[in-house]
């Protein structure tokens, strides 16, 4: 509550409350000593007063001289404070008694010569002595006397000092007061003085600004401390602009650098891709071609023979049948093999047009995934890696096939490249697709190698890879990631244990 | 005439009871007498406090009444009876020695025996205590006081209470001590 106050007003009410805690404690011990002393004396003087009337008395009362004890028993009764007073002889009987009202009765369990009773819990009550001296001769007891003070004149010190205690407090609180709001002053001045050049020169920012201190103390070291920091401060805003400029433009360069490297890696991973689905290509279309130049030689061998013999004229009717039948049949297995041919420069053109033409379209998804799985069959091939792919063949989607035909391609290609790098008995690769509400659920898994621990939390991110010596840029699943997510829309996201394996689960909208 | 025979032996028989019993001012004097022992030293030592009366079997027998043998200190109190001639025998015993219905100063060889011992002399006349008592009793205001002659006292060896020569009445007062 306190910290929200100024210097000033905080150094005042710290030094009150010390000041005031102080004199309060010493005034309280001085009332506790005063009161304590006070009331000692009191009794003191009570007990000796009454020992006196009982010498006085003791010899009218071994007399029976009633008049005589009253007599000396009256100068109780002229004191103030005396409530009661009376003489009891030996065999406890009263004698003598002042302030006829009062019974008096002999207590006898009230053995103790001098008894403070007090009922109250005021504490400037002290209740009432009772005093019992015993009335003697020599050893001999004749009676006794008992005397029942008030203690108000106690109760009206106790106030009194009480009274002046607190005048006293007061008057010592407002010297404290005064005290304080002097040296506070003088001890807070250069501070606050400081505060205001800060304050000033927050506003103003002129750091130009220089404080001074003539004393030799630690508020010097202070100001030279603000001086220092000013100094720096000025220096530095001065170069700041130019600073901010040309790290600014630094930034951007490498900005731009950035994002040169990226297009350029990612056109790399495109045309590695590329490179993949035209090796792929000469592969697949180099069996049917050779099966198709076969059959062409076998019928340009027939045809010639056959020609020759119709030119020589030894043709026989059974030759011309064989002839033609073989010239069918190899006409049949070039046609076959340049169909193949075609299906297949059909397949990776599709492919290799979408990935290149970004247009929506509507495809069958089943058939497009087959599609994919054909440009990698080679591959997958020698790997002797089987494919199956599980979902409705029917399903068409409005989607922009050549970002599915990117997302495949990566995954088939880690699958292959990481996965099964080396040769894995019964290696397969699981595609499943199943639509949910608007969403197609993509599930593609392998059973490779996995996934280290330290791979997978960064396999995301761009230039994460383990083959880099291998040609492997680690932007594969980073463009993945971007293509799903920020293309399709999607979300992705993949389990993987070590030697088990690794299980990708795609949801992309069904239309986009 | 039985009637007035037996009125008559009715009224002896109370008057013969009631001089039995002391007269206040004697029940008072007797219980005096016992409270001077709390005031004075006596040089000799004895196991018993004897106060001597003289002339008055009936007071000695009210006083060891009184006081049932035991002073209020615990002193057992020997009361001594003595007739007139008989005083010779006793007279180094007593502490206390009380004239009754005899005026000491008219009768001053009483105190041949007594003279500069250790006895408290008694008397019921006031004038008796200027040349012959210690102490005598006297009557103010129908109540019993009673005048020391303080000089006397000294001389027979006895030592008194202050406070008791401040309540009582002192003739020849010795040092500082007034007559009240």
């Amino acid at each position: 509550m306190l910290n929200n106050k100024s210097l000033t007003s905080q150094l005042i009410i710290y030094l009150m409350i010390t000041s005031f805690s102080v004199v309060f404690i010493g005034i309280g011990i001085n009332i506790w000593y005063s009161i304590t002393y006070e009331k000692e004396t009191f009794i003191r003087q009570n007990s000796l007063e009454s020992k006196l009337v009982a010498d006085l008395v003791s010899v009218p009362l071994a007399f029976y001289d009633d008049i005589e004890v009253r007599n000396n028993l009256n100068y109780l009764n002229n004191k103030r404070d005396v409530i009661s007073a009376a003489v009891y002889s030996i065999d406890k009987k009263i004698v003598v008694r002042l302030n006829e009202n009062e019974d008096y009765v002999f207590n006898d369990k009230q053995l103790d010569e001098v008894v403070v009773s007090n009922n109250s819990f005021l504490p400037w009550d002290f209740g009432t002595l009772k005093i019992r001296v015993a009335i003697k001769e020599g050893l001999d007891t004749l009676g006794y006397l008992e005397v029942e003070v008030g203690t108000s004149i106690l109760t009206d010190y106790f106030i009194d000092f009480i009274i002046k205690s607190f005048i006293s407090l007061m008057v010592l609180m407002i010297l404290v007061y005064f005290i304080s709001l002097s040296l506070s002053k003088k001890i807070l001045k250069p501070i606050l003085s400081l505060a205001n050049v800060a304050k000033d020169v927050a506003q103003t920012k002129d750091y130009s600004v220089r404080v001074s201190h003539n004393a030799k103390n630690e508020i010097t070291t202070l100001y030279s401390a603000f001086n220092i920091l000013l100094k720096d401060t000025e220096s530095l805003t001065n170069n700041l602009e130019s600073r901010v400029e040309s790290r600014t433009k630094e930034l951007v360069d490498s900005l731009e650098t950035i994002k040169l490297t990226q297009a350029q890696l990612i056109e790399s991973e495109k045309m590695a891709a590329l490179g993949s689905l035209v090796s792929g290509l000469a592969h697949e279309v180099n069996t049917p071609l050779g099966n198709a130049l076969t059959g062409g030689s076998i019928i340009s061998h027939e045809s010639k023979n056959l020609l020759n013999q119709v030119k020589i004229g030894t043709l026989k009717k059974s030759t011309l049948v064989d002839g033609l039948e073989v010239l069918d049949k190899s006409a049949e297995s070039l046609h076959v093999s340049l169909s193949r041919a075609a299906d297949l420069i059909r397949s990776f053109k599709r492919i290799s047009i979408d990935q290149n033409i970004e247009e929506q379209q509507k495809f069958n998804l089943y058939e497009y995934i087959e599609s994919i799985v054909t440009t990698f069959s080679t591959k997958l091939r020698r790997k002797k890696i089987t494919v199956q792919i599980d979902g409705n063949k029917e399903l068409e989607i409005k989607s922009f096939p050549g970002t599915y035909a990117q997302i495949f391609t990566n995954l088939i290609q880690n699958s292959i490249l990481h996965g099964f790098s080396n040769d894995i008995v019964g290696a397969k690769i699981d595609i499943v697709f199943e639509v949910i509400d608007e969403f197609i659920l993509l599930t593609y898994e392998d059973n490779g190698e996995g996934m280290d621990e330290e791979i997978k939390d960064v396999a995301f991110e761009p230039f994460t890879t383990t083959k880099r010596n291998a040609g492997g840029t680690g932007l594969g699943l980073n463009i993945l990631y971007n293509l799903v997510s920020q293309k399709l829309g999607g979300t992705i996201n993949f389990t993987t244990k070590k030697n088990s394996g690794v299980q990708y689960k795609i949801k992309l909208p069904l239309d986009i | 005439m039985l009637k007035k025979s037996f009125l008559l032996v009715v009224l002896f028989l109370l008057s013969a009871i009631s001089s039995l019993e002391a007269s206040p001012e004697d029940k008072i004097k007797s219980i005096y007498l016992g409270r001077f022992s709390m005031f004075f030293k006596w040089p000799k030592k004895n196991d018993t406090f004897n106060i001597c009366i003289y002339n008055d079997a009936k007071f000695s027998k009210n006083l060891l009444k009184e006081y049932k043998n035991k002073l209020p200190n615990g002193t057992t109190l020997n009361v001594i009876g003595i007739k007139v001639g008989g005083l010779s025998k006793v007279r180094h015993k007593c502490h206390i020695f009380y004239a009754r219905n005899e005026s000491l100063r008219k009768k001053m060889f009483l105190l041949d025996d007594f003279d500069k011992t250790d006895v408290l002399l008694v008397s019921d006349e006031h004038d008796d205590v200027y040349n012959a008592s210690t102490i005598s009793f006297y009557l103010k205001n129908n109540k019993i006081r009673f005048v020391i002659n303080h000089q006397k006292l000294l001389e027979s060896g006895l030592e008194v209470s202050s406070k008791l020569l401040k309540y009582a009445k002192v003739v020849n007062p010795v040092g500082s001590s007034d007559a009240k």
